[in-house]
């Protein structure tokens, strides 16, 4: 009952973040100052020709029925019409965001696999040199703006080895049919961007997470009771340790998003960011505001996932939830 | 070796502080100055990373960027801070309704990345380095709301506030004697880790083409032309990349050092 | 044979510090009980987790310890992990923290013998149920699939002691195991610790600071002071006739019966000054 009762609560709380964001990127995109009629036709425009693209846009319309009718349609999965196309936002979106999630669905979970050894071994050798190796690199990779992994990445793996492609995107069934390698060979380079700096950090949080459960009295009882150090960790400190990184990989998704928008530009992939990137080169802001309402949904959606799991895992969240 | 990262951290700083200033008097070489015969010249006595593209010396251009990625830094965590960190405070003492809805907004807000925000904006406004820091800051507001308002209520909850109240204290008192007082190491931590976001996401904005003018030597930007030109040479996109990556290995090491002085309890946690 | 030989133990954390235990030698015999009296501060406890082989990474550790003649001091690992649960088990301080939040409590009792034992699951199930009986709590066929937030205090000790008691160890570490207790459940709890032990005819290593409760359950004790011994003996003759002046403020400030009402308590201090280094 008490699980139901929270489920419940937490999907209501994201329909209404869900609300709350429409509300801000509307109110950003479309409210504030800077007329896009007269920015888009530039400054030669004569009045005329601007009321003219404003009726045409309904920009004319007050905020809120345009704010409405731009909400009912995105209930329906309409994100209206390009103004520089007049193509379906949706329609432009969809093949951008096949690439988008080949990129990002590769990233994340190697990413998350990489990171839980790694912090591991951080976190169990931290006062000898392994541990401090481990936390230097991910220091580093942290530190390290993406486009600079990737910039690295090229200059060594493209520029001077030659092995893989600088750029470009391969579809896995293109023209000339099923190209496994072809695809793959694309998509090593901004895959292992992306894992390396979400690796770096994610890592970094395992390692904290499990030092934390290594300073707990648990820890101690199991080994009193004959684990040893290395398997009382996994057994104790992995679930409990879970906790705090299932928390933290929520939170990452949406640095990863923004990630694979700027690795889409290091690799030129034909992905949601380089389309988002052009739509905002052009002004069309249907597909901007399209594109961000997606972003945003995305990330609200994984919390509230991450929130789900995190009752299912603390049995003390259960019941707390219940009182 | 415990005051590693802080000394660390203020070194780097320091030497990013000091190459922006001296920048203002004093650079190896015009950093706007074109010319031809340099192109893509290798590090040497005259270039010391070279020269780009353009012929014109990266050691110079690299030290003016230096002064833009510190000013969006500053204006975008100030902001952040002045907004963010009242109504944090206000809304952990008085919890009202207007709280919760401030603390459910910023909770929206903080689905939003920065970056994204910044690009949101910048399709509405045009590209520009006031509007990269506006976005910027905008986006870390809620970060401090956040965490001024945890830090306000675990404040709160400690005995002294009660022996406070029960001198007979105001809540503005309390708020400006014992909160503040009391959050603003955290403040300071916090303001670390959000200065290298910011110079990430300006890098980032810059880089993507979203922020300075191709004039305006910024380092993302540098990046961005610099890449270009990869096969010919690496230098122009790769100087500019490790000073990112120092500058924000800087302050998260100044972060990570001055919560170890902060609460040595954390110290193991690295 | 001694069950359990501690010769020279030194340990202490990090470079040029003070040593937390310095050069101490003791011997437990099977079924013996030895109380360990000491402030906070003065190596106790840190002596048990030599003695188990659970202090951090950073204590440097000199001297030797024997469990039935096998050398604990520098053993491996797994061959600890072997020992510890079976032959010897350690009870702590702090009933809140000292089980996994996470995990039932039946479960975390059912894998101390899981970890030593080939024993099917209803057999184990039966065996803990029985065990957490033992241990005297109420309806322990509900508490076996309860977590540990949803007990109370001294209800977690008995599942701390249930883990511990659970194979029959032939020697008990309990580290103040009454302290973190309210004073009633802290007597309950100490008569069950009591009979369980002379069950099992188990011997103990019992540290606590009170000297009542010392008294209660143990035959010989040991005083510490700054990581040294600096009495033991049989617990009557060290109550009676204290040699070193800071067992004679120990026992005084524990003699409330002798205090005049209106006057001032007695303290360590009056006996020993450099008690409250």
């Amino acid at each position: 009952m008490a699980v139901a009762q929270t489920i419940v609560r937490r999907v209501g709380v994201f329909v209404l973040s869900l609300l709350g964001a429409t509300v801000v990127v509307f109110l950003i995109v479309q409210a504030l100052p800077g007329d896009v009629a007269q920015a888009t036709l530039g400054m030669a425009a004569t009045p005329e020709q601007v009321e003219a693209l404003r009726e045409r846009w309904g920009l004319n319309r007050p905020a809120w029925a345009r704010y409405v009718s731009w909400l009912g349609g995105l209930f329906q999965g309409d994100l209206g019409q390009s103004y520089l196309t007049g193509q379906s936002v949706s329609g432009q979106i969809g093949p951008r965001l096949a690439v988008t999630c080949q990129l990002v669905g590769l990233s994340m979970p190697i990413a998350v696999l990489a990171s839980v050894p790694t912090g591991l071994v951080a976190a169990m050798w931290r006062r000898r040199w392994q541990g401090v190796v481990t936390s230097a690199l991910s220091q580093i990779g942290m530190a390290a703006p993406i486009f600079f992994v990737g910039i690295v990445l090229v200059v060594v793996f493209a520029v001077r080895l030659n092995w893989l492609p600088a750029n470009g995107y391969n579809p896995l069934l293109g023209p000339a049919g099923f190209d496994l390698a072809g695809w793959g060979s694309h998509l090593v380079l901004p895959v292992a961007s992306l894992v390396i700096v979400q690796a770096s950090l994610l890592s970094r949080y395992v390692r904290n997470g499990f030092v934390e459960v290594l300073a707990e009295d648990y820890l101690r009882t199991a080994r009193a009771v004959g684990w040893t150090k290395w398997r009382a960790l996994v057994r104790h400190g992995l679930r409990n340790a879970a906790l705090s990184i299932v928390t933290v990989i929520a939170l990452q998704i949406s640095a990863m998003l923004v990630g694979a928008i700027i690795v889409e530009q290091v690799f030129a992939l034909p992905g949601l960011g380089s389309l988002l990137l052009q739509a905002v080169a052009s002004r069309d802001l249907p597909v901007v505001r399209g594109i961000a309402i997606l972003l945003v949904v995305v990330v609200l959606a994984i919390s509230l996932v991450a929130d789900l799991v995190y009752v299912l895992i603390d049995p003390r969240l259960r019941s707390r939830e219940a009182q | 070796m415990r005051r590693l990262s802080l000394v660390l951290g203020l070194a780097l700083i320091g030497l990013m502080v000091a190459a922006a200033a001296l920048s203002l008097v004093w650079t190896p070489d015009d950093p706007y100055l074109v010319r031809p015969q340099d192109r893509f010249m290798p590090p040497s006595w005259s270039h010391w990373l070279g020269a780009d593209r353009m012929g014109i010396d990266l050691v110079s251009r690299l030290m003016v960027g230096a002064r833009t990625t510190l000013m969006v830094g500053v204006i975008a965590v100030c902001l952040a801070i002045v907004v963010g960190v009242p109504l944090g405070v206000i809304s952990g003492i008085r919890r009202g309704w207007p709280s919760q809805l401030l603390l459910r907004i910023s909770d929206v807000m903080f689905a939003l990345p920065a970056l994204l925000l910044a690009i949101l904006l910048v399709a509405v406004r045009g590209a520009s380095v006031a509007t990269a820091t506006w976005a910027i800051g905008i986006a870390t507001v809620p970060v401090f709301i956040r965490m001024a308002h945890a830090a306000t209520l675990s404040v709160m909850a400690q005995d002294f506030i009660d022996a406070a109240r029960s001198c007979g204290a105001s809540r503005s008192a309390i708020a400006l004697r014992h909160v503040l007082p009391n959050i603003a190491p955290i403040v300071g931590v916090q303001a670390s880790a959000s200065f290298s976001t910011a110079i990430l996401a300006e890098a980032g904005l810059s880089y993507l083409g979203l922020a300075a003018p191709a004039t305006t030597p910024t380092w993302g930007r540098m990046m961005r032309d610099g890449q270009a030109d990869l096969f010919l040479t690496a230098w122009p996109a790769l100087a500019p990349g490790c000073a990112i990556a120092l500058a924000v290995l800087g302050f998260n090491l100044l972060g990570d050092g001055l919560r170890d002085q902060l609460d040595p309890r954390l110290r193991e946690l690295g | 044979m001694s069950l359990l030989e501690v010769n020279h133990l030194n340990v202490w954390f990090g470079r040029g510090r003070r040593p937390a235990v310095r050069d101490l030698s003791f011997t437990i015999e099977p079924g013996q009980r030895l109380g360990l009296i000491g402030q906070s501060g003065s190596g106790k406890s840190v002596t048990a987790l030599a003695v188990m082989g659970l202090l951090a990474e950073n204590a440097q550790v000199t001297g030797s310890v024997r469990f039935d003649g096998r050398r604990l001091l520098g053993a491996k690992e797994a061959e600890l992990a072997q020992l510890r649960g079976r032959d010897l088990t350690m009870v702590f301080q702090e009933p809140m923290t000292a089980l996994d939040p996470t995990m039932k409590v039946g479960r975390q009792v059912a894998e101390v013998i899981r970890l030593h034992e080939e024993s099917s699951g209803r057999e184990t199930r039966r065996r803990v149920i029985e065990m957490l009986d033992r241990v005297g709590l109420p309806n322990p066929g509900r508490i076996t699939d309860a977590f540990p937030h949803q007990l109370s205090g001294g209800q977690r000790q008995r599942v701390v002691l249930a883990m511990a008691l659970m194979l029959g160890p032939r020697l008990i570490i309990a580290d103040e195991p009454t302290t973190a207790l309210d004073v009633t459940v802290q007597a309950q709890v100490l008569e069950l610790l009591d009979a369980q032990l002379a069950a099992h005819q188990a011997a103990c290593l019992f540290i606590s600071h009170d000297l009542a409760v010392v008294a209660r359950v143990c035959q010989q004790v040991m005083v510490m002071l700054d990581g040294a011994v600096v009495e033991s003996g049989p617990v009557r003759q060290v109550l009676s006739q204290p040699v070193h002046p800071y067992t004679q403020g120990l026992i005084a400030t524990a003699r409330l019966d002798l205090a005049t009402p209106g006057a001032r308590l007695p303290t360590v201090e009056d006996f020993y000054a450099g008690g409250q280094r």
